[in-house]
């Protein structure tokens, strides 16, 4: 982890007779921190700013393997990404990716179809296959893979991993509907 | 004029024709050809709102946007096919047969939740919900706050196996029970009453989250997932729960003037897919 948090460090131990606690993140380094208690209910417990390190730098997001995605064979294989509680802060054009008919119908068309029956492409949220979630257990290898290797690629939400039996390719997603089909006709 | 998606006027309740819409005592509503709807949202006043688990709307991720760009953004969505209606369409509008919109309303929201995240179609079945709620589940009415708190708590089956209106314990079996902790809703976010609730909801469609929308003067309880600007008013765009020939477009119509704005709303947030903790 590249940023220290010294707040939430001290917050965790506060709070360690909590039944839980929930932190959702505003922004790289600005995240609100929830407790949540037996009945479920959310106590607001405040805004916390991470306090970068000196001399700490990230890294800057590495290219992948030329096949990284090495279980997505047979065609074109697509996964996208986000962060939902920063949905709002994106342009409308791309926000539209996520609920475009447009879009989905090209992939319907266009990827071949998985072992499960659907069509290689999935859109996902930046928890969704978390280790030692129960949805990960019930997901197709092909899809943790793919979902592993964004993740861990380093760049920036909203993004996408895209496989065409060769190459992989992991980049931002594109800001509209239509440059987001022209670039996939590209890495098909 | 707005059009649906079938190419005709999208159906709209305003304050020029909300009357015929009203009730009567008995959450009915009576058309001029003499078909009958069900309503069945009980009154605000008689709700346990303090049961539910949502998250305050400040504390969500919900970008509050600006009243005049939410207009933008709304006919941006429709101009790309991007709006929730869009997404949702070409799915059959559900069909309440007793009072329960209360529920209803949510189980549609839900669906097109599981659509959104582009999971095989599935609809969380209503009556697998109020079996949690109400010993005659709710067939006479209820109130969505308990609705939401059961559907977090117990899941729901899907409508292939527990029938939308199977008001019937018989359901209840390992089947079902094994098949409703894969339908979870999850995050739901408090987005309030009147014209705030209204901006805040209408911020909440414009970044893909449908909501849930109460409405005293039509004691009925439907999910909001689109909209439109229309001669400089922005309209909520709706899928009511009377079936596809029931109301408007499959389901679909708008509400505008003093009739949008919600007497209780929330926002879908996510729904979890697969079994966890309670």
């Amino acid at each position: 982890m590249r940023y220290l948090s010294i707040a939430l460090l001290l917050l965790t131990a506060s709070i360690a007779e909590a039944q839980q606690l929930l932190v959702v993140k505003l922004s790289d380094n600005k995240h609100v921190a929830f407790e949540v208690d037996a009945a479920g209910g959310y106590k607001f417990l405040g805004t916390y700013t991470s306090v970068r390190g000196i001399g700490d730098t990230p890294d800057p997001p590495q290219p992948p393997p030329a096949n990284a995605w090495s279980n997505a064979t047979g065609g074109l294989h697509v996964m996208i990404v986000d962060d939902e509680n920063l949905r709002g802060k994106l342009p409308q054009s791309q926000i539209n990716i996520f609920t475009s008919t447009v879009l989905r119908a090209w992939l319907d068309k266009t990827c071949p179809k998985g072992k499960d029956g659907r069509p290689a492409y999935r859109l996902s949220s930046n928890d969704s296959l978390a280790e030692g979630g129960e949805a990960r257990k019930q997901e197709l290898p092909v899809y943790i893979q793919g979902w592993d290797l964004l993740m861990k690629s380093g760049v920036a939400l909203p993004a996408w991993i895209v496989a065409n039996g060769k190459r992989t390719t992991i980049e931002p997603l594109p800001n509209t509907v239509d440059a987001a089909i022209a670039r996939l006709e590209a890495l098909k | 004029m707005i059009l649906s998606l079938n190419g005709q006027p999208a159906h709209q309740i305003d304050d020029g024709n909300w009357r015929d819409y009203v009730p009567d005592d008995d959450f009915r509503v009576r058309d001029s050809e003499g078909n009958e709807y069900f309503t069945g949202c009980l009154p605000v006043e008689e709700w346990d709102v303090a049961r539910m688990a949502t998250m305050p709307f400040e504390a969500s991720g919900i970008v509050l946007f600006d009243e005049k760009e939410i207009g933008e953004r709304l006919e941006d969505m429709w101009a790309a096919k991007a709006s929730l209606m869009h997404l949702g369409y070409p799915d059959d509008s559900l069909d309440q047969s007793r009072s329960t919109c209360w529920i209803h309303g949510t189980c549609g929201a839900a669906s097109l939740m599981f659509a959104q995240a582009n999971v095989p179609y599935r609809v969380p079945s209503p009556a697998s919900v109020a079996f949690h709620c109400y010993s005659n589940f709710g067939v006479n009415g209820g109130y969505p706050t308990l609705g939401v708190e059961k559907f977090q708590q117990y899941g729901a089956a899907t409508v292939d196996l527990w029938p939308e209106n199977g008001h019937s314990k018989s359901y209840d079996k390992a089947e079902t029970r094994d098949n409703r902790k894969y339908q979870w809703l999850e995050e739901v976010v408090e987005t309030g009453s009147g014209e705030a609730g209204f901006w805040r909801c209408m911020s909440a469609i414009c970044q893909g989250f449908p909501v849930g929308l109460s409405y005293s003067w039509w004691r009925h309880y439907v999910y909001g997932c689109w909209g439109r600007l229309d001669r400089r008013e922005v309209k909520i765009g709706i899928r009511n729960s009377w079936g596809n020939s029931g109301y408007g477009d499959k389901g679909f119509g708008l509400l505008a003037g003093s009739r949008k704005y919600p007497a209780w709303s929330c926002a879908f947030l996510r729904m979890r897919q697969s079994p966890g903790e309670l």
